[in-house]
């Protein structure tokens, strides 16, 4: 069962005209905007499927950030000893995963999502982008938890925000483009090459390791902190981190702001226009 | 296109058979093109006009015969309100045609034009999905719809009604059974008032309560002034619900027209092939003769009684012979012929054959070893007994107790052709699939109704007293 033209607005029927070109202007802001109550749909459906069989439910979503702030505060905050700007280690290093996980879960269950749903990707019609940006949503719940944990976490420290705190969308959107944008690249390169779905989590791993979640950006040479900062998440994770707490700020202003913008409006960019030419075959080889 | 609901002009849609689908884009080609492309420009640049031509992987595609059309130029206008039966052998696109104007795939070249929303149900299965609820799946298919949630709950009732599946709504779709999933698919199609209705084979599935449900609802779609296009091998559906109907053959529109002509046609298409002219197939060698190393056909006749040769039309009233012949290679096989006879609409008619007991004397070779040699074997339908169509057969050789070794497709046939001699006083198209001259005898039985209660039965022959 498919769609149409249809206004829903106007009530009349629009003509629909199917060809085979497709580029960016095929990407129709409108009709994905008649699809929301689909969309409402699928991140309801992924919420509610994923706590389903589950006892303790939505309490895994806050349990797992506190798990990870356990240990990682254990080896690299208490043995190692990893500097972590003046901050508590586990205020430190959950300031930085939380948007590090809104990043990678919403590029890795975008990429996932085409594939995860093709029973209804050969069998319906509607805006495949869809799909990912159900991701991005999915995600962004999982993330304002995390952030309830972040702010107890703070508390129970006595870290204070300061007015930088302000600052701190800038970072959920930059974080949210970026996310996007692998996402969609990554769901429409997963439905032709299935070996995306294999190597993306290791992608994200090393992803991670690249980017100052554990650890700083301090820690990196001053000479290199421009290439650091050509992975975006460098500076969306100090920047988050540094509006929240009003500590650290240690990369250069460009990297901070500037960088992950540019870098993640680019990476959509390519994303999306990848996106939009692979749909042509995409259900043919799903 | 004021009262067109769908404009197909020159659709094509191309399929890579090959291992892996289309050879150029090869993660390693994506990736190779993409490192070599700076290079290329420059070249191109600096006018290197020689290697003008694409030489990345796009120029392997086109030399390679490793697609298929699908469609190709296909161009036909359904008004509104119009149903369209879309015929065709498999293969012959008719599912790709649905998927790309329901545009869940895009097609390679050419365009359509759609006006209103579409409601599809496809031969792939139905648009659900296995995680959710039957409920939550109404609700989903109705959003695609461009439904609102209020619109949908007024239809949920009538919806659920119509699948019978009240008692299962809360589960997910992937616990229910193929034929709840179908029903549920079928009524959510049929009922969310879509402006166009594409339906692909969806009454293969199903028990035949729910198809006769199906057809009569559709039935409905149609008068509601909504346009219909319907995929079906049912040709008799086709001819009874339509208006009208399109061939495919091989990608290409091949007929157009109105349902029953084009359905006719259709059958002296599949049933006329080649090799079957004239009421009369024949395969020279025995080595790839249809059959196996058991047994394989050589020639499959259609005669008429009293006259010369085969012939693949008949007169009604003659007896009709069908001879097969055939090479046994197996010394001893105790072998049986067997024919599976049908009408034009694909209605099964008749099974017959040699076994014992089955024909009107028993053949003499039945449960006897053959020798390895050639044989004929004959079938004789008494005149009289088939009405005047178009009827199929498949021819069966075996051997006892039960291998086939010849099976064919229903690829042979031959028209009856009614000479008139049982049509004194009826001159319509006559109901039936057979015709067989039946018994019958009127007789007086007592007074009329002035002095008794009306008791009695009046025989009603629609003129057809011989």
């Amino acid at each position: 069962m498919t769609d149409s033209e249809t206004s829903a607005d106007q009530g009349t029927p629009h003509i629909r005209v199917i060809s085979p070109d497709r580029n960016l202007t095929s990407l129709n802001p409108r009709e994905l905007w008649r699809y929301r109550a689909f969309l409402h749909i699928l991140v309801w459906r992924d919420l509610k499927v994923r706590y389903k069989q589950t006892v303790v439910g939505l309490a895994w979503a806050l349990f797992e950030p506190l798990a990870m702030t356990l240990i990682f505060s254990i080896f690299l905050g208490y043995l190692i000893r990893v500097p972590s700007n003046d901050l508590p280690y586990p205020v430190f290093f959950l300031a930085g995963f939380v948007p590090w996980q809104f990043f990678s879960k919403t590029a890795m269950g975008g990429g996932q999502s085409l594939v995860a749903n093709r029973e209804i990707v050969t069998k319906l019609y509607f805006p495949r982008l869809l799909l990912p940006a159900s991701a991005l949503f999915v995600s962004l719940a999982d993330f304002i938890l995390a952030l309830v944990v972040l702010f107890g976490l703070m508390a129970f420290f006595g870290v204070v925000p300061t007015m930088s705190i302000l600052a701190l969308p800038l970072f959920v959107v930059y974080a949210a483009f970026c996310g996007f944008a692998v996402g969609v690249f990554g769901a429409a390169l997963n439905a032709l090459y299935r070996d995306i779905g294999l190597a993306l989590p290791l992608i994200i791993q090393i992803w991670m390791f690249s980017s100052p979640v554990i650890y700083p950006a301090s820690l990196v040479p001053e000479r290199f902190q421009l290439i650091y900062g050509l992975n975006p998440m460098v500076g969306i994770i100090e920047g988050f981190r540094w509006a929240l707490t009003g500590a650290g700020g240690t990369v250069p202003g460009v990297v901070m702001f500037v960088m992950p913008l540019v870098i993640s409006v680019i990476m959509l960019a390519v994303g999306l226009a990848f996106f939009v030419r692979a749909e042509r075959n995409l259900v043919d080889r799903i | 296109m004021s009262d067109i609901a769908i404009r197909v002009e020159g659709l094509s849609k191309r399929y890579f058979i090959g291992e892996g689908g289309p050879r150029y884009l090869t993660l390693r080609d994506i990736i190779t093109e993409g490192l070599t492309w700076p290079l290329r420009m420059a070249r191109r640049f600096a006018g290197n006009g020689a290697d003008d031509r694409p030489t990345g992987p796009a120029a392997k595609a086109g030399s390679a015969g490793d697609h298929i059309w699908a469609l190709k130029d296909v161009t036909f206008d359904v008004r509104q309100g119009e149903r369209v039966g879309i015929i065709g052998v498999n293969g012959a696109g008719k599912s790709t045609l649905l998927k790309v104007l329901s545009r869940i795939t895009t097609p390679t070249a050419g365009r359509a034009l759609v006006r209103g929303r579409v409601s599809s149900l496809l031969e792939v299965g139905t648009g659900f999905h296995p995680e959710l609820t039957g409920r939550e799946n109404v609700y989903l298919n109705g959003t695609l719809l461009g439904m609102s949630r209020a619109e949908i709950h007024r239809r949920f009732d009538e919806i659920v009604d119509f699948a019978g599946v009240e008692k299962f709504m809360d589960l997910p779709v992937k616990r229910y059974s193929s034929g709840m999933q179908l029903r549920l698919a079928f009524s959510v199609a049929a009922h969310l008032e879509p402006e166009i209705v594409m339906i692909d084979e969806v009454l293969a599935v199903g028990d035949a309560r729910f198809q006769k449900k199906c057809l009569g609802k559709m039935e409905e779609i149609g008068k509601s002034g909504r346009t219909l296009l319907y995929v079906s091998h049912n040709l008799a559906s086709i001819s009874n619900l339509c208006h009208r109907a399109i061939i495919l053959d091989a990608g290409k529109v091949v007929s157009d027209g109105p349902a029953g002509n084009v359905v006719e046609e259709y059958i002296e298409l599949v049933s006329d092939p080649t090799r079957f002219h004239g009421g009369y197939a024949v395969w020279t060698d025995p080595e790839t003769a249809p059959g196996d190393d058991v047994v394989r056909l050589h020639s499959v006749r259609v005669l008429q009684e009293g006259s010369v040769g085969p012939s693949d039309g008949v007169d009604i009233s003659k007896e009709i012979a069908i001879e097969i012949t055939y090479w046994n290679f197996k010394k001893g096989a105790r072998l049986y012929t067997c024919l599976h006879l049908c009408d034009q609409s694909g209605t099964p008619i008749l099974a017959s054959g040699t076994a014992k007991s089955v024909p009107l004397v028993d053949d003499p070779w039945d449960g006897t070893g053959f020798s390895r040699r050639q044989y004929r074997t004959i079938c004789r339908i008494p005149p009289n007994l088939l009405n005047d169509k178009h009827y199929t057969f498949r021819v069966i050789l075996g051997e006892k107790p039960q291998l086939e070794h010849v099976y064919t497709e229903f690829e042979f046939g031959f028209q009856v052709h009614d000479s008139g001699l049982m049509r004194q006083e009826y001159y319509g198209e006559w109901y039936g699939c057979i015709r067989p001259r039946l018994g019958w005898a009127t007789e007086e039985i007592g007074p009329g109704a002035e002095t008794a209660a009306p008791m009695g039965v009046t025989a009603k022959a629609r003129g057809s007293r011989p």
